[in-house]
């Protein structure tokens, strides 16, 4: 299981102070860093060439994470930091970023922040070391907040959106019914949690008992793409080192069952899917990045690099 | 402030494994029961739950209460958990074995207790490194080092080698080893000196003293966890609450002194995750969190945060510990503040320094916080640095992954980042053969196709081939005929030309199914292997191969009556039958006779058939005719049980779907042989549905494929093959889905649909998704290209994606496909008033009623760009915008005037004017711009430039409102194009390129009903905004790609931006384009398939309003003769139905006006002579119909020619 990877591209940031992340827009056309030096950068890519085009100013504590909005909200960002605060950022004109929303949203550092699927709306879920999840829903010009409480006591690191087409239906823009409103969340409590919102009282519920498997902090969650999958596919990445596959029982939702990717020794700090949800890029604190295949016996292999 | 965990105990802690937690009485303090006695607890922190604390076994009573209590993670054999250590107030050195406190074996737990000090036990630590080390320092001033490998019997060695005298020694208050070095270890003293010392020295070797007196009891020191020269000590003293931090090579002053307690402090607490924070307890109740990084060179280090542990009582905090596992979090213990103003241990986390200061500690209510408003904590000025991701590699569209490299510098300073672009390929393979099937399949030849067909068809295995080999017959000339050969029956095939086969064939069905002696032409013979035609057609010439298709059909011929002995043995189903008793058959030969005397050929017909005599009542019947014919041969058919009489019956009856219905599944072959040979080309395709089904239902999904293939029914056969393909436990592999796809797509093309296969596009679609996530962009465009018809909402959510992902090669070739979503701009709450009521704006377009007419769209647009683009033309306006700058000047002094806004216009995706204008940056500033830009910008004039990027990123939305408050335009008439346009439509189809911009004769015909509504619109932004507008602008925008300067003008609403709303509905609606055609830049359109009748066109259904009036007389007359016709056809319901259908179907196309000039002219002829009564001539005329112009009648032709016989049947 080769993986021939064209020789990287590669080009300075310019941040003056430790870059936290990287998200690229939904086109895969656009980057956006944060950085401990309390600034955004938006590059444009164009084949293998990067530019950077916009800074964007205004937190004021490291920014820890973005995340891009689907295409059809605008050209939107949002970004949390340990500031406290989110903020929402649209680019009003062309390489010209304003703040469309910006509120401490939490008491202390917010770890991380991901827009819903684009067919829940315009909203966006944060986590915080206060131990809170807010989910933020603009509706008719407000923004509202909403808070899961003690979601993580020791504090949340991450969160990630269920895909919206609920798993084993092919199809994501014509799925039949209400689109999933499910989150996952990680944090310092070494667990895993999904919720879920109950759309007859408007609360976001816990779903199931929290996923133990790791023994140290949770750095990240993320829910794997389930284009055509039968199941729902979580993966979580560990202090512990290591990076955990969740999957749940296809009849029995709620139920995850973990499988052990790796055990890379050393903190993992983040793990991405790939847009199709075949791959995994794990990253660990060596800043080494490894990828990572199902095979068809359902063992996990490392790609070739 | 609410602590994560909170335990009701005046206690010293110490953090253990397993996020247990050890409590021991402290010493000095009473409870709310005034009890004086002491105990050891541990605690399971279990962070996952909820606040609760629980105590793990039960409590174990102590000698005394405790001044430290320290855990080791020693494990000897038996102590699973390590080894707890307590130093006790009456001077003892106690070991317990947490694992059995964990038990709840309590007091049993007590490993050994060692009475040793001479004072109470008031520091007490274990080795970091040598964990079994633990050092003990009591009042007495003893420093005693305890070997506890064996934890039952401990050694111990006195630290000073010599053993100073008793008394002399200042009470050691608190002890810590050093990190890094295993036999350093300071102690810090009630006279406020701290002593260093060297273990192996057996004695101290530095004393650290504050030169101004003021640490005169010191309670607490704690080395830096990372530079093992640097030591804090804290000063207990009300009059000097401070901490010094000491660097060991400088004894002369400490190198800071962290001010901040107002009483004195008690303890310290470095942390071990980050030492650039610290923590100290004081008797004043706080709790602070100290920044003493290396970097922070001030003398005087500064509280980061900071509060109050005993709540509202400031009770004080005798103990602060950080876990040393779980980052950020530490136990603080206090003496009052929890219930019943008792002592509290407390568990926190960082959040507890910038926590909302309220006077509930336990809020359930999530929203409680952000509501208090007095004591929201600012954040903390530095993070902590387990909150610093060093690294992240996140995946993007296209198979891209993204990665961050921070570097170091030598003294750990950051060092730069830079980002790592990387093109995952997983799928090695895929590239190879998709480029290979892609030059297959590149020029849509037939004849290439059919190639690729046979190449494959030879290499693929055996199941997959045979596909192949289908399909190849389906690129082939006679595709019939090719299947026929295909399925087995090349030896029997007719030597015949071209369609003539196909000609015979059906007339072959005629014959048997119609044709009675009667016919005149025929002589009173019975149709010789049916070939013999009424009219000599010469197409019959030579069928016995035709004939000898179905193995012994030949044997079916009725045989000349000169033959009687030969007809009976081979007609009678009962062979014996001839040797049958001759008397009875004497008698009925009598009784024949007499009937037959009186023509009563039924009679006749019946006795010979209790006779047993078929081969009579067959000769009988033809005589008769008519219903007495179709009777012996039924008769016969019935009594001869021979497998192909079944077939000569539904060839008779022309009864395909009979047939397809009873025919045994696993001789499918030869069914779907007979359909090809027997059926019309326009029922073709329906038997052969209906024969895959009855495959399919019954578990033969090959051969409902294949015969789906034949019938062309390209969305069954891929629907088909994809559920065999998701039926395996796992995904589909790459490799398989390659094969599928390359079926499906020459299957695509063997049928030439115009219309979409469902399954098809989305396993193009799935396959493409592939490609793109493999960075092949250009290639998965191109594969979502031949598609054909409208894209479904999938596809066009990718190609929207692909031609806006910036890889090299996609947004080249072709206009840009529209944006696949509705807008739901989100407006900025900015401070600029333009702006404000832009995003006001923004909103209401989606609730057009609420439009207001107030304010002009585009001079509300304009604020986003008008700043820089109106000022001046070209160089000016790219100010501010990067790379972009230098080049535009180079632009204006070759075409001055223009404005390259326009560009970012007609590309911008969303948001798009920053992708735009970057592109250029990519290029060396010396090289000229981009290909793709400058036939752009040598169409454009000067002074359109400045209408521009405004309606690029976000312009749709409101541009739909401004048609809605055109103040020339009544609303109402707006508000269904408003719905509409706004109406969810992914699917509509892109503005096809050259129809959408090229042509200005079309552009310019306002045939849309919206047209003139928009104009006045159009009109009156240009006015109110005349350099936004030109007044004089033709509305035709020149197209991207093509060096045409003639057409000055531009059409907002066709510009090619993907703007949500604009992008679908608007370039018919309101631009007065031509019609919107599906997108195939990469080729041209497919020829148009000839279209047809439906299924079910008949007699009754079908549509004669438009047959133009001259051809009226051919109508009337068919339908008199129909009329007369139907009379003798009474009971014989599929004859009435077939005839129906095909006389339908030359009404049908009448009614299209696709009847050839020549046809039309014969048909009138026929029309008079039917009219007329002249059945020769009609005859005549169709024959004529038949010899020369049989391709086109051959349908009708058929039914025409036995309705003209059956009339002839009829009296005048």
């Amino acid at each position: 299981m080769a993986t021939a990877v064209a020789a990287p591209a590669q080009m300075d940031t310019g941040h003056s102070d430790t870059v936290h992340d990287v998200q690229f827009d939904y086109y895969g056309r656009r980057l956006a860093t944060c950085s401990s030096d309390r600034t955004i950068k938006v590059f444009e890519t164009a084949g293998d060439q990067m530019a950077e085009v916009s800074q964007l100013v205004g937190h004021e504590g490291p920014v820890w994470q973005v995340t891009w909005a689907h295409p059809k909200f605008g050209s939107v960002l949002a970004s949390c930091g340990f500031d406290h605060k989110v903020i929402v950022w649209k680019e009003s004109q062309e390489s010209h970023w304003v703040q469309a929303y910006s509120a401490p949203m939490h008491s202390a550092s917010v770890n991380s922040v991901a827009f819903a699927p684009h067919e829940l709306g315009l909203i966006l879920a944060a986590a915080s070391s206060d131990g809170s999840i807010s989910i933020l829903t603009y509706h008719e010009g407000a923004w509202s907040p909403y808070k899961i409480a003690d979601a993580h006591s020791l504090g949340a690191t991450a969160v990630s959106w269920s895909p919206a087409a609920p798993a084993g239906s092919l199809v994501s823009a014509k799925g039949p019914g209400q689109p999933e409103k499910r989150l996952a969340s990680s944090g310092a409590d070494n667990t895993v949690k999904v919720w879920r919102l109950n759309e007859k009282t408007g609360e976001w519920q816990q779903e199931g008992p929290a996923l133990t498997g790791h023994s140290d902090w949770v750095r990240d969650v993320a829910w794997a793409p389930n284009l055509g999958l039968p199941s729902n596919t979580l993966a979580s990445a560990g202090q512990d080192g290591k990076v955990l596959i969740w999957s749940e029982g296809r009849e029995a939702s709620g139920t995850w069952t973990p499988t052990l990717l790796h055990d890379f020794k050393a903190p993992v700090w983040r793990v991405s899917w790939s847009v199709t949800g075949g791959v995994l890029a794990v990253s660990d604190s060596q800043g080494t990045v490894t990828l990572w295949k199902e095979s068809l016996d359902g063992n996990w292999q490392k790609l070739a690099s | 402030m609410a602590p994560v965990k909170e335990v009701p105990l005046s206690a010293v802690v110490a953090f253990g494994p397993r996020s247990l937690l050890a409590t021991g009485t402290v010493a000095g303090s009473i409870d709310s029961s005034f009890s004086s006695s002491s105990s050891l607890e541990v605690f399971s922190l279990e962070f996952g739950g909820g606040k609760g604390i629980t105590r793990v076994g039960k409590p174990v009573t102590t000698t005394d209460s405790f001044h430290q209590i320290a855990w080791s993670t020693y494990k000897a054999e038996g102590y699973p958990d390590g080894i707890l250590a307590g130093g006790l107030a009456d001077g003892s050195v106690a070991l317990w074995n947490p694992a059995k406190v964990v038990k709840g074996l309590g007091d049993a737990s007590l490993i050994t207790q060692m009475p040793k000090h001479n004072g109470a036990v008031r520091a007490l630590e274990f080795s970091p490194i040598a964990v079994h080390l633990l050092a003990s320092g009591g009042a007495d001033g003893e420093l005693i080092i305890w070997d506890i490998s064996n934890p039952a019997s401990p050694t111990e060695y006195n630290a000073s080698a010599g053993g100073a005298a008793q008394g002399t020694l200042p009470g050691i208050t608190n002890l810590a080893w050093n990190p890094k070095v295993p036999h350093i270890l300071a102690t810090c003293t009630e006279t406020g000196v701290v002593k260093v010392w060297d273990l192996k020295k057996r004695s101290t070797i530095m004393d650290l003293a504050d030169n101004q007196g003021r640490m005169k009891r010191c309670s607490a020191v704690a080395w830096n966890p990372a530079i093992s020269t640097q030591l804090v000590v804290a000063c207990e003293d009300d009059l000097s609450p401070l901490l010094q931090i000491w660097d060991l090579r400088n004894k002369t002053m400490p190198v800071r002194e962290l001010l901040g307690h107002e009483k004195g402090v008690v303890a310290v607490s470095w942390c071990l995750q980050d030492p650039s924070l610290l923590l100290s307890a004081g008797k004043d109740g706080r709790i602070i969190l100290w920044d003493v990084s290396p970097q922070q060179n001030a003398p005087a280090g500064q509280p980061l945060g900071e509060f109050s542990s005993g709540g509202a009582f400031g009770e004080y905090a005798h103990d602060v510990a950080w876990s040393p596992t779980n980052p950020g979090v530490f136990a603080a213990a206090s003496l009052g503040g929890g219930e019943n103003h008792s002592g509290a241990v407390r568990i926190h986390t960082l959040a507890a320094f910038t926590e909302p200061r309220l006077q509930q500690q336990f809020s359930d209510d999530g929203f409680s916080g952000s509501s208090a408003s007095a004591g929201v904590a600012p954040p903390l000025a530095r993070p902590p640095v387990w909150l610093k991701r060093p690294a992240a590699a996140t995946f993007g569209f296209g198979g891209r992954l993204v990665s961050i490299n921070n570097t170091k510098r030598q003294d750990g300073s950051f060092g730069g980042c830079s980002l790592t672009l990387t093109q995952v390929v997983t799928e090695g393979n895929l590239a190879e053969r998709s480029d290979a099937f892609e030059q297959a399949i590149g020029s849509n030849e037939r004849s290439a196709l059919a190639e690729f067909c046979a190449a494959k068809a030879n290499s693929a295995p055996e199941g997959e081939a045979e596909v192949w080999a289908f399909m190849q017959v389906q690129f082939q000339d006679d595709p019939k005929r090719q299947l026929l050969a295909h399925l087995g029956f090349e030896d029997v095939l007719p030597q015949v030309e071209g369609a003539a086969n196909e000609a015979s064939l059906a007339a072959a069905a005629e014959c048997l199914q119609l044709t009675s002696p009667r016919d005149g032409a025929a002589g009173g013979t019975p149709p010789r292997n049916g070939a013999i035609d009424a009219n000599g057609n010469s197409a019959f010439g030579d069928e016995d191969a035709g004939e000898s298709f179905f193995e012994n059909l030949p044997e079916v011929e009725v045989a000349p009556p000169q033959q009687p002995s030969r007809t009976t043995s081979v007609l009678s189903p009962r062979p014996a039958t001839t040797g049958e008793d001759h008397g009875e058959a004497g008698e009925s030969e009598a009784e024949i006779q007499r009937a037959l005397f009186v023509s009563n050929y039924a009679a006749a017909l019946d006795i010979c058939l209790q006779a047993d005599r078929m081969a009579d009542a067959l000769l009988i019947a033809s005589i008769g005719g008519g219903d007495l014919w179709s009777r012996a041969q039924k008769e016969y058919i019935r009594r001869a049980p021979r497998p192909y009489m079944k077939i000569v019956s539904a060839i008779m009856d022309h009864d395909l779907s009979g047939l397809v219905k009873s025919r045994p599944l696993d001789k499918w072959r030869e069914t779907l042989a007979m359909l090809a040979a027997y059926s019309g080309t326009d029922e073709f395709s329906a038997l052969c549905d209906m024969l895959a089904r009855r495959l399919a239902g019954a578990g033969l999904p090959q051969a409902a494929t294949l015969t789906w293939i034949c019938a062309a029914n390209v969305d069954k056969a891929v629907r088909q093959w994809t559920s065999d393909l998701r039926k395996g436990p796992k995904d589909a592999s790459v490799e398989e889905l390659q094969n599928l796809m390359e079926r499906a797509v020459v299957l695509g093309f063997s049928a030439n649909h115009q219309e979409a296969s469902p399954a098809l596009a989305s396993l193009v679609n799935e396959y493409a998704s592939l490609l793109a996530s493999q960075g092949r962009m250009k290639t998965a465009l191109e594969y979502l290209n031949l598609i054909p018809g409208e894209a479904t909402a999938d596809v066009a959510v990718l190609r929207d994606r692909i031609y806006r992902s910036g890889a090299p090669g996609v947004s080249e070739a072709a206009a840009p496909p529209p944006f696949p979503y509705i807008a739901e701009d989100l407006p900025v709450a900015v401070t600029a008033p333009a702006a404000a009521s832009y995003a006001a704006q923004t909103l209401q377009t989606h609730a057009p009623a609420a439009a207001p007419a107030s304010t002009d769209f585009y001079a509300r647009n304009t604020y986003t760009t008008a700043g820089s683009y109106k000022a001046a033309p070209a160089a000016a306006a790219y100010d501010g915008s990067g790379g972009y700058g230098q080049m535009a000047p180079s632009y204006s002094s070759q075409q001055a005037g223009y404005s390259s806004g326009y560009d970012n216009n007609s590309y911008a995706s969303y948001g798009a004017p920053a992708q735009q204008q970057q592109q250029p940056a990519y290029q060396a500033p010396t090289q000229p711009p981009p290909a793709q830009f400058a036939p752009q910008r040598t169409s454009m004039q000067p002074g359109t430039g400045s209408y521009s990027a405004q309606v690029g990123g976000y312009g749709a939305p409101a541009a739909q409102a401004s048609y809605n408050q055109a103040p020339t335009q009544p609303q109402a008439a707006w508000k269904p194009q408003a719905v509409s346009v706004a109406a969810p439509k992914p699917v509509a189809p892109p503005p096809q390129p050259t129809a959408a911009w090229v042509p200005q004769a079309q552009a310019q015909q306002p045939v849309q009903p919206p047209q003139p509504a928009w104009q006045p619109s159009a009109q009156t932004a240009q006015q109110s905004q005349s350099n936004v507008f030109r007044p004089s602008s033709a509305s035709t925008l020149a197209p991207v790609n093509t060096h045409q300067t003639a057409t000055p003008a531009f059409v907002p609403h066709r510009s090619p931006v993907p703007t949500p709303t604009a992008a679908y509905g608007a370039p018919t609606q309101f631009g007065g384009s031509g019609p919107a055609t599906p997108p195939q830049p990469a080729q041209p359109p497919p020829p148009p398939a000839p279209t047809g009748p439906p299924a079910n066109v008949n007699m009754d259904n079908v549509d004669t309003s438009k047959v133009p009036k001259e051809m009226q007389a051919v109508v009337g007359a068919l339908r008199s003769l129909w009329q007369e016709c139907l009379k003798a056809l009474v009971g014989r319901k599929r004859e009435i139905d077939d005839n129906s259908k095909r006389i339908g179907t030359l009404f049908w196309h009448l009614n299209a006006g696709d009847v050839s000039p020549g046809v039309q002219a014969r048909l009138l002829q026929l029309a008079t002579a039917l009219s007329s009564g002249d059945l020769n001539t009609a005859m005549s005329i169709e024959g004529s119909l038949n010899a020369t112009d049989f391709d086109e009648c051959r349908v009708w032709l058929l039914a025409l020619r036995r309705l003209i016989k059956i009339r002839g049947t009829l009296p005048q």
